[in-house]
């Protein structure tokens, strides 16, 4: 009797992680640029998005400063839109993707201003491509760099090149765990100069009412941009996941956000 | 006595050991104007930072990282502390023995954006749209309308010719499409009704045809205006006038407003004049020839900026210069086509006739500049343009100096980005809305100590329950600011100006021991100037290497000289100390003769470097290159013979060619009479 209670909790523990250990197995190891397809493929929605995004920010001197972002995106269209609505005093500014044009809002002064693709967003050192579907395929080519074992689990490392010159980093690193998730990525400029990193802190994974896929969206990312040594925690909250209408992704919109 | 008569009768003697005094001479008469200029460009400098922001010290919190400066040098704004309570201390540093004024400053990187000449118009017909619908509204809609038609037009048509020459991509042909249908009345039609439509297609699929737009920078000094014009006797106001007491306000410097404000057809107009007037031609400089093509091919987006009626009276007033009619485009090409034969005339017909029909300048005194830092987290500020001012004496429209504007206090403080203390507030009650403030306060994580990401199931809503956010507009800063409301905030750095005669070290020990004062640091005007202060040490420095070599030339040559003498003078020397002359002193006649040959080269040098610089600058030479004025102090080089420097040229070329003597007269001293004898037989 004594004997069989220990062989019980075990396999009765075993069965309750049975799911966890089939999700965190292994998945097959692929070529590089099928690896980029693979990630943006199980990061992208097909559905409509709209999220809000909450990020924290410490300089370096010590300055701290909160921020709530909600982001539009429209996956058919490539339009995007940014709305900044908190602190009280980046209220309403915005950005606005509509095809190939990146508009900036300025709230205080009512004024509009066409920008690149590569510029940084609402102030802060993020980008477009940040909260954009993912897209590594198609801006990258990859080229693997063996593995690095980091607190006794080994990554897979990658560097990727850019394709074209409309994306932020010419370079980019990433870190692949196992199970094909993006843990680290480093972004630099095309001398090689470290631009940002960012560490994956946390994903979310999230049933696609269009797809009825399962897609893996960040939850937490920590960002830190090298030259001014600032640090950021983005969260990503709120998804909703349903069909957007097409004024949103207008100035005329973003224009009205304010009394 | 003796030990002289004989130096004296040695150098008459030796013609050829007046090659010592002769490169003497000749080191002290390059040295003599070289240290009088350096002396005159050392001063220059020091009056032109003096007199323009730097005053003689600066005041700034000794935490700070940076040390403060007045001009925004290659390596950006210096990263300066607020000074902890200035408002207390203000009236302390002004009633230290010593100093005259106290200007509280704040250096910044600003800029504006311009978008091309399609996204300017446009941004006047989304203006004219965002009015409440009515008749007026419709009628001006109506005219702006026409007005970007036939601009479109315009566009359309250069668009067309270049696609004759270049494939396009398949979505920029879409594009082009649009741009054509743009340029027809019939897509004006639903203008009134859904002007908002319009505009977006046309902001969206036409305007980017027309170019990228331009950032401008307009670096500030954000300041107590009204003090800082009276502070720095320099300050002369160009055009418009100083902000009214409590309004926020800019003064441009003038070499921005002529630099980046200044239609760049225009710029470059002035620059072939400048540069004819130094003598060069259009027929023999390809430079001054590219501005003309310049010129030439800017001649779309200049058009493209005119509203009708500046159209119509341009075309006009070139058919009337040109003397034939034609196409607004090609008579104006026509026209700035220059030559040698025909600029002058084109010159004043550009000014005279022309100028009030074109944009000459992009802003004017009242208009309202949209001021942001790009490099910080602020947003635009507006503030308004009062007028243009420039430094007397530095450089006119090419001075750095000239390029910094000021801007109050208010404003700079709200472009720095730095937090208010109601900012500050409202993060740390976000943090805590966010669930954040554990997060927040951690300390920064190693980038390299990663773990595999946790993966939660997370559940989206399918539908927007909420209604989209709507905001009470961010009220943008108040015009005019309270006199509390200017003296209560930060300020980075203070310039103190100085009365005569008082010295900056004594002023800056007193500021140390002001109540507070070990939290202050204070640098003086070379460290202030940045990188205009730290060019004079770089000529010291160039100036003294010069000195180093000569020296050594100097004394390598002089020393050959001396001891290819030394060698002839065996016999002479041995039949001295034959008749019982001591080695001692024929070591101390011989390094006496090296004395006199540099002493006497050296006064004589001296003299001539003075004669030279008097005679090349008399009562002052006219200096035409800004850069060189700011240098010198004004627009006229007065050299002025540096005493001190000068005594100290003779002293150090009668040491090196005292030192050069050394060896010579060691060797030459120590001829035994035996040797000299047996010279003699051989």
């Amino acid at each position: 009797m004594n004997a069989r209670r220990p062989l019980s909790v075990l396999l009765l523990g075993w069965t309750l992680l049975l799911p966890a250990v089939a999700l965190a197995e292994a998945e097959p190891r692929l070529a590089p640029d099928a690896l980029l397809r693979h990630i943006d493929e199980k990061m992208s929605f097909t559905s409509d998005y709209k999220g809000v995004i909450r990020l924290y920010e410490t300089r370096k001197d010590g300055a701290k400063r909160a921020m709530e972002v909600h982001v539009y995106r429209r996956e058919a269209d490539n339009d995007l839109l940014f709305l900044s609505t908190k602190p009280r005093h980046l209220a309403g500014m915005g950005t606005l993707r509509i095809g190939r044009n990146l508009w900036d809002y300025e709230a205080t002064t009512g004024s509009w201003r066409r920008n690149t693709q590569r510029t940084n967003l609402l102030n802060t050192f993020t980008c477009e491509a940040d909260f954009d579907r993912s897209r590594l395929a198609e801006d990258y080519a990859g080229k693997d760099e063996g593995d690095d074992t980091v607190n006794g689990v080994a990554y897979r490392k990658l560097l990727l090149t850019a394709k074209n010159d409309q994306v932020t980093f010419p370079l980019m690193r990433i870190w692949v765990d196992p199970q094909n998730n993006i843990v680290k990525k480093v972004g630099y400029t095309a001398s090689g100069r470290t631009l940002r990193t960012d560490i994956v802190r946390s994903y979310q994974r999230i049933k696609d009412p269009l797809s009825g896929k399962h897609v893996l969206h960040y939850k937490e990312v920590l960002e830190t941009e090298e030259q001014e040594g600032t640090q950021m925690v983005v969260r990503y909250d709120e998804v909703v996941l349903a069909p957007l209408d097409a004024n949103i992704f207008t100035k005329a919109w973003l224009e009205s956000r304010l009394r | 006595m003796t030990l002289w008569s004989l130096t004296v009768q040695g150098v008459l003697a030796r013609p050829r050991s007046w090659v010592v005094g002769l490169l003497a001479a000749g080191a002290a008469a390059l040295l003599t104007p070289g240290v009088s200029l350096m002396g005159t460009i050392h001063d220059g400098t020091r009056r032109s930072l003096i007199e323009s922001g730097a005053g003689d010290l600066q005041v700034y919190a000794a935490a700070s990282t940076g040390t403060p400066q007045v001009v925004v040098g290659p390596g950006g704004v210096p990263d300066l502390q607020p000074i902890p309570d200035y408002g207390a201390l203000e009236p302390r540093l002004r009633d230290l023995p010593g100093v005259q004024a106290v200007v509280p400053l704040e250096l910044g990187m600003g800029a504006v954006f311009r978008g091309n000449a399609l996204d300017e118009k446009l941004a006047v017909l989304r203006e004219a749209a965002r009015a409440p619908a009515s008749e007026e509204r419709d009628a001006r809609l109506r005219r702006l309308g026409e007005d970007l038609r036939l601009t479109l037009a315009r566009v359309a048509r250069n668009a067309d010719r270049r696609s004759e020459a270049f494939a396009e991509e398949p979505a920029f042909a879409d594009d082009l499409r649009v741009l054509r249908d743009a340029a027809e009345p019939p897509f004006w039609e639903r203008l009134t009704e859904d002007p908002q439509g319009l505009l977006e297609v046309l902001e969206n699929r036409v305007a980017r045809q027309a170019g990228e737009g331009e950032e401008l920078p307009v670096d500030y000094l954000g300041t107590d205006v009204a003090r800082f014009a009276r502070a720095f006797p320099r300050f002369e106001l160009v055009s418009g006038q100083l902000p009214p007491p409590g309004t926020r306000g800019l003064v441009m410097g003038h070499a921005t407003y002529e630099q980046h404000f200044k239609h760049p057809i225009a710029v470059r107009m002035d620059t072939l004049r400048r540069e004819r007037e130094r003598g060069l031609t259009l027929a023999e400089d390809e430079q001054l020839r590219t501005l003309v093509e310049r010129n030439v091919a800017e001649v779309p987006d200049l058009v493209a900026r005119l509203d009708i009626e500046r159209a119509t009276a341009l075309q006009a007033g070139l058919a009337r210069v040109l003397g034939e009619p034609g196409e607004l485009e090609a008579l104006l090409a026509r026209f700035l086509s220059v030559d040698d034969a025909n600029f002058d005339t084109r010159f004043g017909q550009f000014y005279g006739e022309l100028a009030p029909s074109l944009p000459l300048y992009r802003l004017k005194p009242g208009d309202v500049l949209s001021l942001k830092t790009p490099l910080e987290s602020g947003t635009a500020v507006p503030v308004r343009v009062f007028g243009t001012f420039r430094f007397r004496g530095l450089g006119g429209d090419d001075g750095r100096v000239n390029t910094m504007s000021v801007v109050d206090l208010v404003t700079a403080r709200h472009l720095s980005g730095r937090f208010t203390q109601a900012q500050q507030d409202e993060a740390r009650a976000l943090f805590e809305t966010f669930g954040m403030e554990g997060e927040a306060m951690a300390p920064p994580e190693s980038l390299d100590a990663f773990h595999p990401p946790d993966i939660v199931e997370a559940e989206a809503q399918t539908a927007h329950t909420e209604q989209a956010p709507v905001f009470e507009r961010a009220r943008a800063l108040p015009e005019t600011f309270s006199e509390d409301e200017l003296s209560r905030g930060t300020v980075l750095q203070a310039a103190v100006v100085l009365a005569p005669g008082a010295s900056a070290e004594d002023v800056a020990a007193r500021i140390r021991a002001l109540p507070g004062g070990e939290a202050l640091a204070t640098v003086g005007w070379q460290d202030a100037g940045g990188l205009l202060g730290g060019l004079v040490v770089m000529l010291q420095a160039v100036l003294l290497l010069f000195a180093l070599l000569m020296s050594s030339f100097v004394a390598l040559v002089a020393a050959g000289t001396l001891l290819l003498l030394a060698r002839e003078r065996v016999a002479e020397v041995g039949t001295l100390r034959a008749v019982g002359m001591q080695r001692r002193e024929v070591f101390t006649s011989l390094l006496l003769e090296g004395s006199l040959l540099g002493g006497i080269g050296s006064v004589l040098g001296a003299v001539l470097g003075a004669a030279l610089l008097w005679l090349a600058t008399g009562d002052g030479v006219a200096v035409e290159d800004g850069s060189l004025q700011f240098f010198l102090g004004g627009p006229v080089l007065r050299p002025a013979l540096a005493l001190g420097g000068t005594v100290a040229v003779v002293v150090a070329v009668t040491a090196v060619v005292l030192l050069a003597t050394l060896v010579p007269a060691w060797r030459g001293s120590a001829v035994a009479p035996i040797e000299a004898m047996r010279k003699g037989e051989g």
